[in-house]
């Protein structure tokens, strides 16, 4: 009896209900903190709470991003091969997740997804039923069907001489992937091979940046062009092109291709004579001017007179010009430089065979220009890139006429796509995207830049290394016990 | 509390532990910097803030043994109990003193940064951010110092659990990534310290974060006010 009058009292007592009020109260306010966290960090997951301190803001979305992409609507996913917070925790790929997130937030229509492919590998079964090979460190961007597949590497590209990260290239991998998944048409460009062309992965890379589907390797002898081909590169061959070999005529194919309103991008070299290929250059109202290449002492790369630096033909801003699109945009406030180029020869618009086809000078070399002639010194200016543009309008049996467009691009400067490399100082490469932009039938293009991270390197000897370092642990720490000495000193004698 | 704070801090300046625990972080930042930095020839800073928040395993239990264990084992909590000062207003003002002193000294160690603008050009940006993360993660160390200090009157007892506690909170950052668990994986690393700092290093201000540290700070100060709370009342 006494026990449960103990035990009644003790769950009555004051000490007991106003500690067990304070920790009921202690416990209501750590969960009201713990909740007032978990909400403040599920807004910010939705709504970016964070602040990018980066020189180059190189986790943001650009204007020109949002506006490529406003009217695609379509769902696509940005996927990851590993959990999002294990990638998150390596420095290396937490700029790639952040961008997507960043992605997810801006436009409703794209998420992003995490598959731990290592305990699940049959999340990846939809690629590897279709030979793809997906590993851990791979990013893929899908939509529906089409999907293109990154590593998480190719985002931050490193300098062959120091090993250092110099740039990131989310928003432009992101942005063009994005527009490639959710293009209405596919896009196919073939390099055409067997005339000891170059290959030019630096060309390959813009290609598959723009969206396109790379055919590295057409036979004109053995294949037929592609019905989703929507240009072909031609770079730098050394044999001529077959008239009929065979029954087979590699130009006949080009001519029939070219006549289809669909495009051709040609590089030149000038050691080679090539009859039938440049045969039908003239038809298109271009020839190449055989002799020695030009070359400009005032308007030339360091050293280097015959990497010229050109100039733009005058187009007036609303001209309609094809060839003002190529030089428009980035490549006007920019610098071409046409490495060892024949000069190109404009025809007149009389002497065109096809009426359809207009020619326009692209790139020429500045008036200080010359070509060395066996005789005599040639004064320029010279083209050294043209575009020959095939208008037709179709009716498609209404009072609508669709105007379409195919174009030879051509350059006698066989090294101008060894300039397209994206870090590099000249606008060779914008040219390209802005040709490949002109070339296209919808807005498949980005020419986004690559972003550069800041740059961590520091000038310092092993001397200064040294130096330094004792005198940062020695001053200051230094200071601080001699006042330290003093003030004991000080308090013992008093 | 405005002089209880002045007094606290008179009181680090008076006995050998200010200076003792300027003299060791400087020291030791200065060494770190020349490890992670200067001799890597890079301006790159996460790797040596990152390696600073180590420090405080040490350091910070330096700041916080004496700051309520002392006051019990003297005897003179009585003084402070019955002082006409509320308790919030005592224990934040010895948190306070603490904080300046650990952030004070921080901030002197930025001098040691002259050299990396003299031969780099390191992003003063991001500085600023990791800066702020790692103060605030010293804040949250100093809070958690004052509660174990709160809880027993043996200096040595505080600062050896003080060190066990940050090691552990430390440590739990580390492994956090290795949890198969997704669901326990999260939660860990939501918890964790160090984890939250990750968007700090990679030159991102993480306002959630922010939040995140000033509500530990928040929580432990609260906690030491309820153990002394309690005791008052006894």
């Amino acid at each position: 009896m006494s026990n449960q009058k103990k035990q009644g009292g003790l769950f009555s007592s004051k000490k007991f209900k106003h500690g067990s009020v304070a920790a009921t109260l202690t416990l209501v306010f750590i969960a009201a903190v713990i909740l007032f966290n978990a909400v403040f960090s599920a807004l910010s997951s939705k709504y970016g709470f964070l602040w990018d301190l980066t020189s180059e803001q190189i986790y943001g979305i650009s204007d020109q991003t949002r506006k490529l992409l406003a009217d695609r609507t379509k769902e696509v996913s940005i996927k990851f091969m590993q959990p999002l917070d294990q990638l998150k925790s390596q420095s290396s790929y937490y700029p790639v997740v952040t961008c997507a997130e960043i992605y997810a937030k801006e436009f409703p229509n794209v998420k992003v997804e995490e598959y731990d492919i290592i305990t699940n590998p049959e999340n990846m079964k939809y690629f590897t039923q279709r030979g793809e090979t997906v590993s851990t460190t791979d990013v893929i961007v899908q939509c529906g069907d089409e999907y293109k597949i990154f590593t998480l590497s190719s985002f931050l590209p490193t300098a062959q001489s120091t090993g250092r990260t110099y740039a990131f290239r989310g928003e432009m991998y992101f942005t063009s992937a994005i527009l490639s998944v959710t293009a209405e048409n596919k896009h196919g460009v073939s390099f055409v091979t067997n005339h000891g062309e170059t290959a030019s992965t630096q060309l390959m890379e813009i290609f598959e940046l723009c969206g396109y589907t790379v055919d590295e390797s057409l036979d004109l002898l053995t294949e037929e062009v592609s019905d989703s081909t929507q240009i072909l590169v031609i770079n730098k061959p050394l044999h001529d092109f077959q008239s009929s070999a065979n029954g087979v005529s590699e130009i006949e194919k080009l001519n029939e291709y070219l006549n289809s309103n669909r495009s051709v991008m040609l590089f030149l070299d000038p050691g080679e004579v090539l009859p039938n290929l440049e045969e039908l250059m003239l038809e298109w109202g271009i020839s190449v001017s055989r002799g020695n290449v030009v070359q400009d002492d005032k308007k030339s790369l360091p050293k280097a007179d015959t990497y010229v630096i050109c100039d733009y033909p005058d187009y007036s801003a609303d001209s309609e010009s094809s060839a003002a699109v190529i030089v428009g945009g980035s490549v006007a406030n920019s610098q071409v430089v046409s490495p060892g180029s024949l000069p190109l020869v404009i025809e007149k618009a009389e002497n065109v065979k096809d009426p359809y086809v207009t020619v326009e000078s692209v790139l020429r070399s500045s008036v200080s220009s010359y070509v060395q002639g066996d005789n005599q010194t040639l004064a320029g200016p010279f083209d050294v890139m043209a575009l020959a543009t095939r208008t037709q309008y179709i009716n498609h049996g209404n009072s609508i006429n669709e105007e379409v467009k195919g174009h030879l691009l051509v350059s006698a400067a066989p090294d101008f796509l060894s300039l397209c490399y994206d870090s590099a100082p000249y606008a060779n490469r914008a040219l390209i995207f802005n040709a490949i932009k002109l070339m296209s039938d919808e807005d498949l293009v980005t020419d986004i830049g690559l972003k550069l991270v800041d740059d961590t390197s520091l000038e310092i000897s092993a001397e200064d290394v040294t130096r330094y370092t004792v005198i940062m642990a020695a001053v200051l720490p230094g200071i601080i016990v001699i006042a330290g000495v003093a003030v004991w000193i000080k308090r013992k004698h008093l | 509390m405005f002089a209880i704070y002045k007094k606290e801090l008179r009181g680090y300046f008076i006995s050998p532990v200010g200076y003792v625990f300027m003299a060791v972080f400087l020291v030791a930042s200065a060494l770190l910097l020349s490890f992670n930095n200067l001799s890597q020839a890079s301006t790159e800073l996460s790797g040596y803030f990152s390696l600073m928040i180590f420090l405080f395993v040490v350091l910070i239990p330096l700041l916080t043994m004496r700051l309520l264990s002392e006051e019990r084992k003297t005897k003179t909590e009585q003084i402070l109990l019955t002082a006409p000062v509320s308790l919030t207003g005592i224990l934040v003002a010895k948190f306070l003193s603490a904080l300046t002193l650990f952030g004070g000294t921080l901030v002197l160690s930025l001098v040691n940064l002259i050299p990396l603008y003299a031969m780099g050009n390191p992003n003063t940006a991001k500085i600023f951010s990791l800066t702020l993360g790692t103060l605030l993660i010293g804040a949250a160390f100093i809070s958690i110092g004052l509660f174990i200090s709160a809880l027993t009157e043996n200096q040595l007892s505080s600062a050896i659990v003080s060190i066990a506690a940050i090691l552990g909170l430390e440590v739990l950052g580390l492994i956090s990534g290795s949890i198969p668990n997704d669901a326990l994986r999260t939660m860990v690393k939501w918890i964790s310290i160090f984890d939250r700092f990750n968007d700090f290093a990679n030159g991102m201000l993480d306002f959630s974060a922010l939040l995140y540290y000033f509500s530990i700070v928040v929580v432990f100060v609260f906690l030491s006010v309820r153990v002394y709370e309690k005791r008052r009342w006894e």
